[in-house]
């Protein structure tokens, strides 16, 4: 596993209190994110959060709920800054 | 940005009634975010008119104001007793107001009393009528659905009261208001109204992506859109309204933001390098009160002092909408909070 990815899959499972449900090994790039977790609307705010903290990306509700369905779309983000 | 200075109006005193149920919330992520640890909730027979009118009664009462000198009467909430007529019509009658009294409803949320203020403010400053009240509350709690995990620990009910005086002396009140409303989704109860009258289909539940269930007359809220709103747009246009009336910080005594998330709440306040000081709250104890949340936390927070006090508040929230006002003031009376 890239070594990006592997940290920003820790980061991200940082902010459910659960973490992961899924294996870490089994998530690929184009895995979707809400799946790898126990996800709920709470769970989307820590990720805007999250986002501009960690990577200093902005996010808003709609463009999360609408355009971001995997970890490659989160990561895509923080790489074109 | 607009901003507007309102003359010769000062706050005479602010009353809030709270119902005496109590609702713990469980101690558990939702909690830790949204702040929310307890919620009054209201008796069936109880709507948001008799949290205001307790309110209103007992302030006037308390402060031995003739009641047929009161001008104005604005309502605002979106939990009114009717369809029609305004709920405000009722309130006339039943403070005993005069027939003189010009009354309405402004149907707005979280943004509303500071909507509602401006309005009164703006009708009394040129001192034709002299002194008017905002009432302003919601029982939400009726209007969400249990199953929602976004919205059924969030909200209480409360009614407020706020008396709004002609004062030559008084230093302009500053307000700035704005709508987007594209945003109208973000919270929203789709059915009950005109466009989509209520019908059998309104009362059948459904399941969102988030595993929330609503039926389509209840509180659907966008929590992702509001986080966003909140922590964006509204820390841009504190920080704007701030630079133009060249305010800062350490010159503001209270901060008042609309009760709607202690977790969104404080990332405004430390993007505008206010502290926890400053940032008065009411939300631990009375959770989201929509329209009440900014006169309840000055009720619960505040005392009549004869010290000048610089205040900002700022509601936002459905519609979108967003109003902020700045308060330089002294000898604001606060009622004891009211339990019916």
């Amino acid at each position: 596993m890239d070594q990006f990815l592997s940290e920003f899959i820790d980061e991200f499972a940082q902010q459910f209190d659960e973490g992961l449900i899924v294996s870490k090994e089994t998530i690929k790039p184009t895995t979707q994110f809400r799946d790898t977790v126990e996800w709920d609307s709470i769970g989307a705010l820590y990720i805007i959060t999250m986002m501009e903290d960690v990577y200093n990306v902005k996010i808003t509700g709609k463009h999360l709920q609408e355009d971001l369905h995997t970890f490659e779309d989160l990561i895509n983000l923080v790489e074109v800054k | 940005m607009n901003i507007q200075s309102v003359h010769n109006i000062s706050i005479t005193g602010i009353a809030a009634a709270v119902p005496k149920q109590v609702v713990t919330n469980p101690a558990n992520r939702s909690t830790k975010l949204t702040g929310v640890r307890e919620r009054r909730i209201v008796e069936e027979s109880i709507c948001t008119s008799d949290l205001c009118y307790t309110s209103a009664d007992s302030m006037l009462n308390e402060l031995g104001i003739v009641r047929t000198e009161i001008d104005v009467l604005i309502f605002v909430s979106q939990t009114p007793d009717y369809k029609l007529p305004v709920t405000s019509a009722l309130l006339q009658d039943r403070l005993g107001l005069s027939q003189s009294c010009i009354c309405f409803d402004i149907p707005l949320g979280c943004s509303g009393y500071v909507y509602g203020l401006y309005v009164l403010s703006t009708l009394i400053s040129n001192g034709t009528l002299k002194k008017g009240l905002l009432l302003a509350g919601d029982t939400i709690t009726r209007e969400v659905n249990s199953k929602d995990s976004s919205t059924c620990n969030l909200f209480g009910d409360a009614g407020t009261a706020t008396l709004v005086s002609y004062d030559v002396n008084a230093k302009p009140i500053k307000f700035n208001l704005g709508t987007d409303g594209s945003g109208y989704r973000s919270i929203i109860q789709t059915d009950g109204g005109s466009r989509n009258k209520a019908t059998k289909g309104s009362f059948v539940e459904q399941e969102d992506v988030n595993g929330n269930i609503t039926t389509p007359l209840d509180i659907k809220l966008n929590g992702a859109e509001v986080y966003s709103f909140g922590t964006d747009k509204v820390s841009e246009i504190l920080q704007e309204f701030c630079e133009q009336l060249e305010i800062q910080p350490p010159q503001v005594d209270y901060i008042v933001l609309h009760q709607a998330n202690k977790f969104m709440n404080d990332r405004i306040v430390s993007r505008l390098g206010f502290n926890n000081k400053q940032a008065i709250s009411s939300i631990e104890l009375f959770g989201n009160t929509s329209s009440a949340t900014i006169p309840l936390t000055m009720v619960t927070n505040l005392k009549q002092t004869q010290q000048q006090q610089s205040i900002l508040m700022c509601g936002f929230g459905v519609g979108l909408s967003w109003a902020s006002a700045f308060i330089k003031q002294s000898d604001i009376y606060y009622s004891n909070l009211i339990q019916i």
